[in-house]
């Protein structure tokens, strides 16, 4: 647990893991289903960012061949991260778009999109709970 | 707590020595030999890993089904607020002229995607984009002119097909599946390479668009029909 | 510059969770999509950006405020 190695060297690791606790907190502690969603989106940016702070180099520039720089792999950016991540960004949408469907399903069904409400009603449709 | 012991794991911050050295200067030194394409990124979602791409294109698609299956209902409902069209001159004018504009620049986007940072994802998302801003602002009917609702999900699955179906040319062709230096286009090898990359993202282009908008029309629609 | 992008993208993400007007708070999260396509582009992954910029700023908001005028606009929290 070396904090100074952390901050001095490697503080953009330090902003990638407060934005995940905060989408973490979003996620579990909100109420509200809709925050909920909030926090997964915001879950999903800070992952993405966390694997493209892996792939940077310094003084490194887009992953493009152009013939300033040659086929030297150490004047581009890490390309593999990139890729994986276009993939997730788009799959982070479609995941979005089927949990708001669920939400309004839900709102549909029992009127409410609040956690604590919603408990009280599914124990009142089901005594047994 | 669990995150403040696991940072002390990541080796490497912004002063970087690269992390993952051995692949990725393969796909740097290659693209451009392979593929005839600059961009490495796009050589490395279409051709290198292109199956990870074909299963995404797969899970987008049936997200868009699970949407449709969750909420689509025979009942007939009034279309919200959102959906009926803005009396509004300026807005209406002036989303009249930039809907060609960003549809033509998508058009860039997509087949530019070899040499400049762009693609298939982009591109098809662009397009989506004003499909959603004409139902926004010229209303729910009106714009059914311009993309009928009953064509979003089609469109997705055709993406899905030309993505599978390049996949399914090259394995009758002797190959690999997805292996585009066995389609019989009758080109040398890395410019057939840069042909299968270019079929592979225009079914990419179609199957994100079609999805996003189908995904939008259930939303916005509540499920109901009219 | 990239320690900025990461400071505002931090309090965007905080104040987007607090507020009960559900509606601001999307606008928010469109917001927090926007910096960190910024802060994509800043580290080298243009394409990454854009892609977050397209469908994290643009559609995902879009799909978020066509939601919540389907259920509820105010939050208890």
């Amino acid at each position: 647990m070396d904090i100074t190695a952390l901050v001095t060297g490697r503080w953009p690791y330090l902003f990638t893991i407060v934005l995940l606790l905060i989408g973490l907190y979003g996620m579990l502690v909100k109420q509200n289903l809709m925050k909920k969603v909030f926090g997964l989106n915001i879950f999903q940016g800070a992952i993405i960012l966390f694997f493209i702070v892996h792939a940077y180099k310094h003084g490194a520039t887009v992953p493009v061949l152009d013939d300033i720089s040659g086929t030297d792999p150490a004047r581009y950016v890490n390309p593999i991260p990139h890729g994986l991540m276009l993939t997730a960004i788009v799959v982070s949408v479609a995941t979005t778009g089927v949990a708001l469907a669920l939400l309004i399903r839900i709102y549909r069904t029992f009127g409410t999109i609040d956690e604590k409400d919603l408990l009280v009603r599914l124990r009142d449709e089901d005594p047994q709970r | 707590m669990l995150l403040a012991a696991g940072a002390g794991l990541p080796l490497y911050g912004d002063p970087t020595a690269p992390a993952s050295l051995h692949v990725s200067d393969d796909y740097v030194r290659g693209s451009m030999v392979d593929a005839h394409t600059p961009n490495i990124v796009t050589t490395m979602i279409a051709d290198y890993r292109g199956f990870d791409t074909l299963g995404e294109t797969m899970v987008v698609f049936s997200a868009g089904l699970a949407c449709m299956l969750l909420l689509r209902t025979p009942e007939r409902g009034r279309i919200p607020t959102l959906g009926r069209p803005k009396g509004n001159v300026i807005t209406d004018i002036v989303t009249r002229a930039m809907i060609p504009v960003i549809q033509l620049f998508a058009l860039y986007v997509v087949f530019h995607g070899h040499y400049s940072p762009g693609g298939g994802f982009q591109g098809g998302a662009l397009i989506a984009t004003t499909i959603l801003l004409a139902r926004m602002v010229l209303g729910f009917e009106h714009s059914q002119a311009l993309f009928p609702t009953a064509l979003g999900t089609p469109l997705g699955l055709a993406g899905v097909a030309i993505y599978a179906g390049v996949g399914f040319v090259a394995l009758l062709f002797g190959g690999n599946a997805l292996d585009y230096s066995y389609l019989p286009l009758g080109l040398p090898k890395d410019m057939l390479r840069n042909w299968g990359i270019l079929f592979v993202e225009i079914g990419v282009a179609f199957g994100v668009m079609g999805t996003l908008v189908s995904i939008f029309d259930d939303l916005l629609t509540g499920g109901r029909r009219a | 510059m990239i320690f900025v992008l990461f400071v505002v993208a931090i309090v965007a993400a905080v104040v987007a969770l607090q507020v009960t007007d559900l509606l601001a708070a999307a606008a928010l999260l469109s917001v927090f999509s926007f910096v960190v396509a910024l802060l994509y582009g800043a580290l080298g992954a243009v394409d990454v950006g854009f892609n977050e910029a397209v469908l994290g700023a643009g559609v995902t908001g879009v799909l978020l405020v066509v939601a919540l005028f389907h259920t509820r606009r105010g939050s208890v929290d």
